[in-house]
């Protein structure tokens, strides 16, 4: 799962660098440093990751509490008595809320958010400047 | 190496020597800068101007350390840049060198003022004085009233005035502009030559144009002419560079 998320990210953050070749040779030609474009570029993986973390978060919350707050109910499926290999299963799903898990996720993403933006940021910093800034007919 | 070499040296806004610049191509290598030897002095407005592929934008990607020479040396404000590191070469273009562009590359997020102010702001100038020294900046060129405006607001001569103001507002020794003109018309490249005279002659910048427009040829005081990477012709002319 992490896996994914982080692919996705190297994927956007990647995508972005190549796009916005020129602007960051644009940005060394005013006199960035190659280290401060790829800062740049991992405080911009940081800040896409935790900004989605936090909605992805959010949205999660508020649509466990709106639609699940009572429990999942498969009472229609099977009753109270109905047990599988020995385990009786409550047909009533309830969701289990921990503050634990929430701050967990919001470190991975961080981590994730690090991780995947060093390999586009590295791409920035070799960016050759007189290439990015030739002019495109 | 003589005592004339030396001062030269240390007291020319950039000194060349015998420069090459191979780009290896698939197979073939193609020279883009074949020895070029050249000093400009503080103070100079000079085009150096050639068909394309005569080298001149390659000259001035060498001079401005965006790109290193396969051979030669180059010295700015007699530092020699071929030796400096990554970083070195950043602080130097950061404060002692400004660039404008064909395409005037001017951050589309932001408004004309901190677009001008930005080498201010890497430099660590504070918001007080950078407001204060871009101000005074647009208002000398005729652009106040269009601090607030976004690049894509501004026609392309007043895009081209900001980008100078951008180049000029951290006071650099250097300023190198890549065929400036290019997409102007005549009238707006006319401001934009005056407007660059104006700021050579007030603030003693040292101008560097490569150009194929005829009227930054007419209006330089220094013209080089280069022919397939090599210099073919270097005249001087009207007055002395202003110091």
């Amino acid at each position: 799962m992490f896996g994914i998320i982080a692919l996705g990210i190297v994927n956007t953050v990647l995508m972005s660098v190549l796009y916005r070749k020129r602007e960051f040779g644009l940005l060394q030609a005013l006199g960035f440093t190659p280290r401060q474009t790829g800062g740049l570029i991992i405080t911009e993986g940081l800040i896409l990751t935790f900004v989605s973390g936090l909605i992805g978060i959010t949205l999660g919350l508020f649509l466990t509490w709106f639609f699940f707050r009572d429990g999942l109910d498969f009472s229609f499926a099977w009753d109270e008595e109905w047990s599988f290999s020995g385990i009786a299963m409550d047909p009533v799903f309830v969701p289990l809320f921990r503050t634990t898990r929430v701050i967990q996720s919001l470190v991975f993403l961080f981590l994730i958010g690090v991780f995947a933006s060093i390999y586009p940021a590295y791409r920035a910093t070799r960016i050759d400047v007189a290439e990015a800034m030739k002019f495109e007919r | 190496m003589n005592v004339t070499n030396i001062n030269e040296r240390n007291t020319a806004a950039v000194r060349t020597e015998e420069v090459w610049k191979i780009f290896e191509q698939e197979a073939e290598e193609v020279q883009a800068v074949r020895g070029v030897t050249l000093v400009i002095e503080p103070g100079e407005f000079v085009a150096m101007a050639g068909p394309s592929g005569s080298g001149k934008t390659t000259l001035l990607n060498l001079i401005g350390g965006l790109t290193r020479p396969s051979r030669g040396e180059i010295w700015v404000e007699g530092r020699d840049i071929a030796a400096m590191s990554n970083r070195e070469l950043a602080r130097m273009r950061l404060e002692r060198i400004g660039f404008i562009f064909q395409a005037y590359n001017l951050l589309p997020v932001l408004t004309a003022l901190e677009n001008a102010e930005f080498p201010l702001l890497l430099q660590g100038v504070n918001g007080g004085e950078r407001h204060r020294r871009v101000r005074e900046l647009f208002e000398r060129t005729g652009m106040a009233g269009l601090e607030d405006r976004r690049p894509g607001k501004l026609s392309g001569g007043q895009q081209q005035r900001v980008a100078v103001i951008r180049a000029v507002v951290g006071e650099p020794a250097l300023v190198l502009a890549d065929e400036p003109t290019a997409n102007l018309d005549r009238a707006a490249s006319d401001a934009l030559l005056d407007m660059m005279e104006e700021l050579n002659r007030d603030l003693g910048t040292t101008f560097v144009f490569a150009t194929h427009d005829p009227r930054v040829m007419e209006r330089s005081r220094r013209l080089i002419r280069l022919v397939d990477g090599a210099i073919e012709s270097d005249e001087r002319r009207g007055s002395e560079p202003v110091r």
